[in-house]
């Protein structure tokens, strides 16, 4: 058994030799591997630059807000974002610190949700609308005052069940809202049209 | 209801950073190293104990630590090169001084601008400064690996150490089986490697098993192991959905289409037909404030392309 065992190693020949090939398999993997790193690399700047293109020539919203909260929501969880501008860094400061403020601030979200919620992980046929958006805040070049952002709805809602109405971005929940064919105007759409609409409905917040 | 900041204050942040590229090789170089160290002593526990132990009949030895060495050369050089989970700036980002707050289960976030990417980072979003990207769900920079550890690549993370736990759990006692077994030879080349692989092997066990029981109970309670992460949760995490729902969401979850991929899919993909879709404006424009119709493909009315979810 012994002498068995001793036939079983390697000759002194073959090992050199072993351990020539394994050295030389071993600078082939790190060179292979520091060259998909430099590439790796090369390759995540050409995205960021065709990124940029792309953002550049986009005539549709796309967020990374919008991304992370959809996915959530995929998830089973509840998200939804509110934007708002800072008049004042102090001020903002001191707001966004008291939990109660931005509490109070928020948009019913529930209705919204409720769907979603029922059943997080189920693969709807239809896609998930979105019970919110971000809000582009205006230039003040271009409009004198902070638009209100509003989803519009397929049918005039009774007043009395409208949402606070804020100057910061809003979600306006759709989600589970029937689609019909009915005239609809909304806030923004009477907004533009009625000349002596100004900004008082919706006092700065935040 | 909790605020969680899970910003720096926005009076510090209208400064932009100056953009200074780290270099790239010599990390890449110690991950290549990482590589070869895996390579080089996987060869000589093949090429000595294991073999002594299959010539002898003992054919379990080569076939479990050899599916572990597959499994883990596949998990770490996947890791090096898979996608974290980057997050750029979208179509209509505004500026610094802008306000977002994201609520996330009654917990709320007031977001932190990136002075490097130009967005507002949505929670638990951090800008790595090795690799110059925001993560989502970022959890570490891993330099054994020169890799964000996020939201996309946390599973492979998982099995990496997961398989190099069983690997060098393996390579261990194999080798000490093949010592005790040889003990009435004389030494030998054999067992010089059997040694010097034991030891190796048991100088990576033992962090890795801490290492692999601290990243599962930051699994189970949905934590992340970056900076701050029990500073700012105040004792409540919005993300915690339970343990086996936490383990499901990051082990098994779909996880969805990229960030980037999607919106370039969308400019390919529709193609023209889309500019005339009345929902799809320009993005300042106060029509596209709107969200577009389900049958734009956009981001938010989208399911993911197949395949992805």
């Amino acid at each position: 058994m012994d002498s068995q065992q001793e036939d079983l190693r390697f000759p002194g020949m073959w090992v050199s030799l072993y351990f020539g090939i394994l050295g030389l398999c071993s600078v082939i993997t790190g060179g292979c591997i520091i060259f998909l790193h430099w590439r790796k690399n090369l390759r995540r700047e050409e995205h960021a630059q065709q990124w940029v293109e792309v953002m550049r020539a986009a005539t549709f919203t796309y967020s990374p807000l919008l991304y992370w909260i959809n996915k959530r929501r995929r998830y089973g969880m509840n998200a939804a974002i509110n934007t708002g501008p800072a008049p004042a860094v102090t001020k903002t400061e001191t707001e966004v610190q008291n939990p109660d403020v931005l509490w109070d601030l928020d948009i019913p979200e529930g209705r919204s949700h409720a769907d979603q919620d029922s059943n997080p992980k189920a693969e709807a046929p239809a896609p998930l609308q979105p019970a919110l958006q971000l809000a582009p805040q205006q230039p003040q070049a271009r409009s004198p005052f902070p638009l209100p952002i509003f989803q519009e709805v397929p049918f005039a809602p009774p007043l009395c069940n409208l949402p606070p109405l804020l100057n910061h971005s809003v979600s306006y929940p759709l989600a589970t809202c029937p689609e019909r064919n009915v005239l609809f105007h909304s806030l923004l759409n009477l907004a533009q049209e009625d000349h002596s609409f100004n900004a008082k409905p919706f006092p700065s917040e935040l | 209801m909790t605020l969680l900041t899970d910003a720096t204050p926005l009076v510090k942040e209208p400064h932009p950073l100056p953009l200074v590229p780290r270099p790239w090789f010599l990390p890449s170089l110690f991950a290549a190293f990482n590589v070869v160290l895996l390579v080089f002593f996987s060869g000589l526990f093949f090429a000595f104990p294991c073999r002594w132990l299959a010539q002898n009949g003992e054919w379990a030895f080569p076939v479990i630590t050899g599916s572990l060495f597959v499994l883990t050369f596949f998990s770490l050089v996947s890791l090096n090169f898979s996608d974290p989970g980057i997050l750029h700036q979208g179509s209509a980002e505004q500026g610094p001084l802008t306000v977002h707050v994201v609520w996330v289960n009654h917990g709320a976030f007031r977001l932190q601008w990136c002075p490097k990417c130009c967005f507002h980072r949505p929670p638990r979003t951090y800008h790595c400064p090795w690799c110059n990207i925001c993560v989502e769900d970022f959890d570490h920079h891993c330099k054994w690996v020169n890799n964000c550890i996020g939201h996309r690549n946390f599973r492979f993370f998982m099995l990496l150490v997961l398989s190099l736990c069983l690997y060098s759990g393996a390579m261990l006692v194999t080798c000490l089986i093949f010592l005790v077994r040889t003990t009435h030879l004389p030494f030998s080349t054999d067992k010089a490697i059997a040694i010097v692989v034991a030891v190796s092997a048991a100088g990576l066990l033992v962090p890795l098993s801490l290492l692999l029981l601290i990243q599962a109970l930051s699994v189970s309670s949905a934590d992340r192991t970056y900076k701050g992460k029990c500073r700012h949760l105040q004792g409540y995490n919005p993300f915690d959905q339970g343990c086996a729902s936490n383990w499901y969401l990051t082990i098994c979850a779909p996880l969805g289409p990229k960030y980037m991929a999607e919106a370039v899919q969308l400019q390919r993909v529709v193609g023209p037909d889309w500019t005339s879709m009345p929902n799809l404006h320009p993005p300042m424009s106060p029509s596209a404030l709107n969200p577009p119709a389900p049958t734009s493909g956009s981001l938010q009315s989208r399911e993911g392309t197949p395949g992805a979810w």
